[in-house]
């Protein structure tokens, strides 16, 4: 029977689940460096407590579950999934515990908009927050989103090469680098590393450069620089960029956004010498190009509707948000309030097409992705040449993606499978927030900001928000990180477990 | 008895927000309505940097923040900056609210003519909580002792992969 | 260590592709903002003509 899984196949799931959360306990751990650095002792037990925890929870499953048979895909796809979801769970100790969210489900709310990459925020007086619970949320998003870190566990842990395979695909990494998914790993995890400390330099100096004191630019440029590569969008501060007053520090954010949303692949293969590649492939242009269209969109509206009228403010204010929108990081530099106060309804609904589209494929963006857009697009402009063309003509077409591939009808049924998902969700997540009481265009908003995993806020994310709604959008960013394939198959496979005890 | 008297009576006009302050708020929510306009605001100044020209103070009042630019010889008063381990000092600025400031990119802001410091900062105390310290030591402890006590008797090594893989 | 045994020429011909990719890639990224602030300056241009 399809998707039915037996008591040994959530025997393989659990095992490995518990195997992951071994390595995920002393992840957990990293937060003590800054907690003794910066003096904070008081902040101890949250890690060690939540360390603990998940190492009782590990040892548990890893022990009672034990079993010597491999995974397969379906056992991969439910593993990330609850992976995701436990994980994120576990995460939230430490910020219920440190008061920076006023209740437990907020709390998971936080930690799962950190894991998912989003960087919608619950967050209640992040400036008055102890920098270790600021690094642990920061970290969260580097870890869940810039490197994904279940496949790193697996990798790790895992029993043999085919469950990293496997969770690789599960986590919504469709394409492996090398051969070897470990030194895949190792690669996603260097390349990572290696913008991280980049980026963290880059963005120590621009804060000191906009005069803050060298020790918050620093803390502040590691923070940054864990969320803008990983385009999450989490900020130490409650002002977000618009702390540091500066263009400089702007620009840099935005470079490292743009860099995270680039296809891991695409980073491979400039690092190793292929430097063509960024002009042949498909998936590179259509990026650049819908992100360039929809600055011109937005800097038209923003001039011609008297809202901006020099360019240093079209530039930080609307190509920021823009930018910020379509690599799918959620930074900002105008109070999320302006977007609906200040700014036509029009411009709401162009920065939702921006994040419903987002960044790359196999990069650290959410959204449909700029190569199933770019596939999309091309068999579009094949079905209108069709009519024109003899009926036993042939046509086809093909894209660029690290090599020459055929536009074939199965390429086009995947791309348009997620695509329709995507937005089957996107207006049942409008449709609830709408249910709510909110503006159709703030909904629209907001759920593509949750959906497609960007953090950017109209307003409507608050810790005053319904519960109803938070926990809808949790299941949004949970659901638009995996790509939506991976949850509802843990969803189909649990309500048939169940349905099967109840006959 | 009179003093007595007259200091209760005066008392809570200490915690009543300063006659003419505007909430930080209401300029978010209104930003067109007090564009321009000279008023006056107040809030815990949780950060600050050092331009050339001038300081930038960013204000928090009530949850919502403000960026507040004034001359260095205003912002020479403002002595604690709010933080995890501080209450910043908490100011009274007047000056004029831009909602869309033509001088910074276009960022609402607040431009400072006048800064009073009403309160000053102050150190928090943060003690470590000793039965959740003793709670978390235990739990992770048993965790891990668990964790590593099952391994060996399985006579596993605790990593899945052998060093040659990576 | 590698730096030391190699000297700043062998160490830089040694990873010329990884350090040269990284410099694109900087550029790249560059480009797409310096474009964008073209734009806007164009549009603030133009309409002032």
């Amino acid at each position: 029977m399809l998707f039915r899984l037996t008591g040994g196949d959530w025997k393989i799931i659990l095992y490995n689940l518990g195997r992951m959360l071994h390595l995920l306990s002393f992840v957990f751990l990293l937060p003590l460096l800054p907690a003794f650095l910066y003096e904070e002792l008081d902040t101890l037990p949250y890690f060690f407590l939540t360390s603990g925890l998940t190492l009782l929870i590990a040892t548990f499953l890893s022990h009672s579950f034990r079993t010597e048979e491999q995974m397969e895909l379906k056992h991969a796809l439910c593993l990330v999934a609850l992976a995701w979801l436990l994980t994120s769970l576990l995460a939230s100790f430490p910020l219920w515990l440190g008061k920076a969210c006023s209740s437990f489900l907020d709390a998971c709310f936080e930690s799962l908009s950190g894991f998912t990459g989003t960087g919608l925020t619950l967050a209640v007086d992040p400036d008055h927050l102890a920098r270790s619970l600021h690094f642990h949320r920061h970290l969260l998003q580097f870890l869940g989103d810039g490197v994904g870190i279940v496949v790193v566990s697996l990798a790790v842990l895992g029993r043999t090469e085919m469950s990293s395979v496997l969770a690789f695909r599960g986590e919504a990494r469709e394409e492996g680098i090398r051969p070897s998914v470990i030194r895949t790993t190792r690669l996603i995890f260097g390349i990572a590393f290696t913008f991280f400390v980049l980026g963290a330099l880059l963005l120590t100096l621009a804060g000191i450069y906009e005069g803050a004191d060298p020790d918050t630019a620093l803390f502040d440029g590691i923070c940054h620089s864990f969320t803008g590569y990983a385009t999450g969008g989490f900020s130490p501060h409650s002002q977000n960029l618009m702390y540091y007053h500066g263009m400089v520090y702007e620009i840099v954010a935005m470079i490292l956004a743009v860099i995270g949303a680039l296809n891991f692949n695409l980073h491979y293969a400039l690092l190793t010498g292929r430097k063509n590649e960024i002009f042949k492939n498909t998936e590179v242009k259509v990026f650049f190009s819908t992100t360039f269209l929809l600055c011109t969109l937005t800097t038209l509206f923003l001039f011609g509707k008297g809202i901006y009228a020099s360019t240093e403010a079209l530039f930080r204010r609307g190509v920021f948000q823009l930018i910020s929108a379509q690599t799918t990081t959620g930074f900002y530099t105008i109070p999320p309030l302006h977007l609906v106060l200040i700014w036509p309804l029009s411009l709401l609904l162009i920065l939702s097409l921006s994040m419903l589209l987002g960044g790359c494929a196999n990069s650290t963006s959410g959204g449909i992705k700029s190569l199933r857009v770019g596939i999309l697009l091309k068999s579009f402009a094949l079905e209108l040449k069709r009519p024109f063309l003899p009926r036993s003509a042939v046509i086809g077409d093909r894209f660029h993606h690290l090599k020459d591939s055929p536009l074939t009808s199965a390429v086009v049924r995947g791309a348009a499978v997620v695509a329709t998902s995507y937005l089957l969700l996107f207006f049942s997540g409008t449709f609830i927030t709408a249910a709510y009481g909110y503006g159709v265009g703030e909904a629209m908003f907001e759920t593509a900001s949750a959906l497609s995993n960007v953090g950017l806020s109209c307003g409507i994310t608050h810790p005053s928000m319904p519960a109803g709604l938070k926990l809808t959008y949790m299941m949004l960013m949970w659901m638009g990180r995996l790509e939506v394939l991976t949850v509802l198959v843990l969803l189909i496979a649990l309500a048939l477990s169940l349905g099967r005890k109840v006959e | 008895m009179m003093k007595r008297i007259l200091l209760c009576l005066l008392l809570p006009l200490l915690f009543l927000p300063a006659v003419g302050a505007i909430p930080v708020e209401e300029l978010v929510k209104n930003p067109q309505e007090w564009d321009g306009k000279s008023l006056t605001v107040r809030g815990e100044v949780v950060g600050r940097l050092e331009k050339k020209e001038g300081v930038w103070l960013n204000l928090l009042d009530n949850g919502w923040p403000l960026g507040v630019w004034c001359a260095k010889e205003l912002a020479r008063e403002v002595r604690v900056i709010g933080d995890y381990k501080h209450v910043g000092d908490t100011v009274e600025v007047t000056g004029i609210f831009h909602a869309k400031c033509r001088e910074h990119g276009g960022e609402p802001d607040f431009h400072a003519e006048n800064l009073k410091v009403v309160s000053e900062g102050y150190a928090i105390r943060r003690p470590m909580n000793l039965l959740l310290l003793t709670l978390s030591l235990f739990l992770f402890l048993a965790g891990l002792s668990t964790a590593l006590f099952l391994r060996l008797r399985r006579r596993e090594p605790f990593w899945g992969y052998s060093p040659e893989s990576f | 260590m590698a730096f030391r045994k190699l000297g700043l020429r062998g160490f830089l011909e040694k990873n010329w592709d990884f350090l040269s990719g990284l410099v694109v890639e900087f550029t790249i990224a560059s480009a797409l903002i310096l474009l964008s602030a073209a734009l806007c300056f164009l549009v603030v241009t133009l309409s002032s003509l």
